[in-house]
């Protein structure tokens, strides 16, 4: 999942303005892959462990001496439309731990916020990512 | 033709393998005695063949936690409550009448993906070799 410049976004309960993106990766963190005896490829592959990583990248207007930290735990919070309007629009809710924080600038001297964090299940089994319409508040899948 | 013991499919749920294990004599070496009475030997003494044991490595998979149970109490029922041998087949065609299944422990903890799953090593051993 990758939101461009998403609306109104809040990162443990504080509000971040001039976000670029927000990218969620999800790798295995554990995958299994096995064969049986009738020939060489493998007739089974599932991947019990995952991992659902987003980074957050953010314009900074200026100099911050504020921000999360790692190991911070709270609420990820924003809002997508497909369009300029509120048509469609949908929140993206997800229970995060900080896991790094950099500040970098770029070649034109433009500075960004590059927060990751780790998102975490409620459970276990229920994805850590909660998409639902902004106007209803039905679940939608991600 | 699933592979089955006992004429059950244990392992069909999921991929496994058979591995015959070491055959031959059972032998002890040069200066051990080859029975509590007898003096250290010389030479390599042949006490008699090794029973045929036959592993099975796989992994058993439901589509729920409690469909993972049933096959996991079909595998440890087999233990406990088979008092004699059976048929072991492999589902390629090779079969071997008269084994015991006489061990089965689980590789790991169950994990839950996609679907419920777990490995497990099973072994039987030839009865009366």
């Amino acid at each position: 999942m990758l939101v461009l410049n998403p609306q109104s976004v809040s990162l443990l309960n504080s509000t971040i303005e001039r976000v670029r993106r927000v990218a969620v990766n999800r790798t295995p963190e554990r995958a299994l892959l096995e064969w049986g005896d009738t020939g060489p490829y493998p007739t089974f592959a599932d991947v019990p462990e995952q991992r659902v990583e987003i980074e957050l990248v953010a314009d900074l207007e200026r100099g911050s001496l504020d921000g999360p930290t790692p190991g911070e735990e709270g609420t990820l919070e924003f809002f997508t439309a497909p369009t300029a309007g509120s048509g469609g629009r949908r929140r993206v809710e997800a229970s995060v731990v900080i896991a790094s924080v950099r500040e970098e600038v770029e070649p034109g001297g433009t500075s960004l916020r590059r927060i990751k964090m780790f998102a975490l299940s409620d459970n276990g089994t229920n994805d850590p990512i909660d998409v639902s319409n902004a106007e209803d508040g039905s679940r939608q899948i991600g | 033709m699933p592979s089955m013991y006992d004429g059950s499919p244990l392992f069909e749920s999921g991929p496994h393998r058979f591995e015959v294990q070491r055959q031959g004599q059972t032998e002890t070496p040069p200066g051990t005695s080859p029975t509590l009475q007898s003096p250290p030997s010389a030479k390599w003494n042949q006490i008699g063949p090794v029973q045929l044991s036959i592993t099975v490595r796989g992994r058993l998979v439901a589509a729920s936690e409690a469909a993972l149970w049933t096959l996991r109490d079909a595998m440890t029922g087999e233990l406990t409550s088979s008092p004699s041998a059976a048929t072991l087949e492999d589902g390629q065609g090779r079969s071997w009448p008269s084994m015991w299944m006489v061990g089965y422990r689980e590789l790991g903890p169950v994990d839950a993906g996609r679907t419920w799953s777990i490995g497990y090593e099973a072994v039987f051993r030839k009865v009366g070799q």
